[in-house]
């Protein structure tokens, strides 16, 4: 079976958070309307129209959407809905390590915003992306529209993940080292920031600022490259890429299903660029289901890792004893070698005798 | 199996020494990437309720989400742009002349990095801890000091007969034990320039 449901969560919450982008200024226009007609005068809706029009629909708003606009404020950055509040993973991060050694800067919604989506990357890895992140719902539409108009799939598909050279580890950690460093320069770089300040520019105080310029920038290079600023750039595509490197739910193949002759559908699809036909549990995959939509054999599947049983004897002893004979079809994906590799110091081969996995499949 | 832990455990204690040291480096450099000119702006300003008295501090906690502005209930939040500082780009500001606080405490309420530290909406709290700065009347400007009757400020005052008083025949003195700074007595001024600033420093008359 297909899991329709992931799909219809994504959709829902993309098109969500690209709403309360939108969204979130006017509420504040409208709040403020009721203390003063004229707060934001450089703004468009604080126009002679949008007045007239508000002086016949407040006492209307007031009763019936009071609350609504009381719960709901922010966006993709920084959001707060009824008494939770959010802010963007990666910026949280930062701003708790910056201030490890300072507890009075320690707000427990930080804590919050930097633990829970470490605990949902660790669990779900780059979930953030695929369904939270506005960016990646207009690469998706701009992905959509090259193919309905080009005719032509994006160039940078059906081909792996490459590992990281020395010169994009440089460029990451000279990137990052500056972020951190830097409590600037991150709002001008991520782009659900970016495009919350700049939509909140315009509607609330009638112009384009340098965030604009930038998200035009963005968008630019996204024309240019598709996709390519969410795969390469983005630094929380790259932090949470890091951590989902030992993430518990992933994308799976059915064992003993084969695919069709020549089929590489779940490749043209996938718009982050990665491998889903070959390679399972891809630290960088965000679990948008595109591929598991596409595959005519139902061989991919969104599920728990089975690469992970080579780091959990247990379980897969007790799926010996059970006879499941699914749970140990193990295949050495990317993260596992990474670990045999790093860690206990041998090498791919599966017969070596040190390496956990080749135990487990020499017991079948 | 057994031997696997202790990699595991080393690889763990290496990733907290390395987060450690980052932390430090990030408490001693992180000063010196805000480029700090003497003075914010080429105009006075006043932080939100909340904001702590030095700056940099302020800047250090801000992460520059605007979700304050986006439930101030007055209006009054402004921000700076990348062309009057960078240092200071993004992080709120009011100026009371053009719009004055309301003493909502919604931005304090809803500020995630505490760089607005929490204040609840009560009259008591409020009156005690907020500091956004302190008045002063310029006597010279002022109407009611030279031969008229006005003391708009002090009807326009949320401390009314505690920050500011009139002493006769209606000339306004601020107490500075009592005056929160919310700036709606220069916002409500009738003189041209106003007669009564609120400022976080005291830098005329």
């Amino acid at each position: 079976m297909r899991n329709l449901w992931l799909i219809k969560l994504r959709k829902i919450s993309q098109t969500f958070f690209i709403l309360i982008l939108i969204l979130t200024p006017v509420f504040q226009v409208i709040r403020v309307y009721r203390q003063d007609p004229f707060p934001y005068r450089e703004s468009f809706l604080a126009s002679n129209f949008f007045n007239a029009i508000l002086t016949e629909i407040d006492k209307p708003l007031r009763n019936f959407l009071s609350h609504f606009y009381d719960d709901l404020s922010g966006g993709p950055y920084s959001l707060k809905i009824w008494f939770l509040k959010m802010v963007e993973p990666m910026s949280s991060a930062f701003a708790i390590i910056r201030n490890l050694f300072v507890p009075e800067y320690w707000t427990w919604i930080l804590a919050m915003s930097f633990l829970l989506p470490l605990l949902i990357a660790f669990l779900f890895g780059r979930i953030y992306c695929g369904y939270v992140c506005p960016m990646s719902t207009i690469t998706h539409l701009h992905l959509r529209l090259r193919k309905r108009f080009k005719k032509a799939e994006p160039g940078y598909s059906a081909t792996a993940l490459k590992p990281l050279s020395t010169k994009r580890k440089i460029f990451i950690s000279i990137l990052f080292l500056v972020l951190f460093m830097n409590p600037i320069l991150i709002a001008y770089i991520l782009p659900p920031a970016l495009m919350q300040h700049s939509v909140s520019d315009f509607i609330l105080y009638g112009g384009f600022s340098l965030w604009g310029l930038m998200l035009c920038l963005v968008f630019i290079f996204e024309w240019i490259k598709p996709a390519y600023f969410c795969r390469k750039i983005c630094p929380t595509g790259l932090f949470l890429t890091f951590l989902g490197k030992y993430r518990r739910f992933s994308l799976v193949h059915v064992p003993h299903v084969k695919c069709e002759a020549g089929c590489h559908l779940c490749n043209e699809v996938c718009w982050l660029g990665l491998n889903p036909k070959t390679r399972e549990n891809d630290p960088a995959c965000d679990l948008c289901q595109r591929c598991v939509m596409v595959c005519p054999q139902h061989r991919l599947k969104a599920g728990k890792a089975s690469a992970i049983l080579g780091d959990r004897p247990r379980i897969a002893k007790l799926a010996f004893k059970k006879g499941q004979k699914g749970l140990l079809v193990l295949k050495q994906s990317s993260s596992l070698t990474f670990f045999i590799k790093k860690v206990r110091g041998c090498g791919t081969a599966p017969s070596s005798p040190f390496c956990p996995l080749s135990r487990i499949s020499g017991k079948i | 199996m057994n031997k696997k832990e202790p990699a595991f455990k080393r690889k763990y204690f290496l990733w907290g020494v390395i987060t450690l040291f980052l932390a430090f480096l990030g408490k001693v450099f992180s000063k010196a990437f805000l480029w700090l000119p003497s003075k914010g702006a080429n105009f006075d300003y006043l932080r939100p309720p909340g904001a702590s008295k030095d700056e940099t501090l302020f800047l250090l906690k801000c992460i520059r989400c605007r979700a304050c502005a986006n439930v101030c209930e007055a209006g009054c939040i402004r921000f700076f742009t990348f062309l009057e500082n960078p240092a200071y780009a993004g992080t709120p500001y009011l100026i009371p002349r053009i719009k004055a606080c309301n003493l909502c405490m919604n931005c304090t309420q809803i500020c995630p990095t505490g760089a607005l530290s929490e204040i609840p909406d009560v009259k008591e709290e409020i009156y005690e801890r907020v500091d956004m700065g302190k008045a002063f009347v310029l006597e010279s400007a002022c109407l009611s000091y030279n031969g008229r009757v006005c003391g708009v400020c002090r009807d326009a005052c949320p401390l009314k007969d505690r920050a500011i008083t009139l002493k006769p025949v209606a000339k306004p003195v601020v107490h500075e034990e009592y005056c929160i700074g919310c700036g709606r007595c220069e916002e409500r001024c009738p003189q041209l320039p106003a007669a009564i600033l609120v400022r976080r420093e005291k830098t005329y008359a």
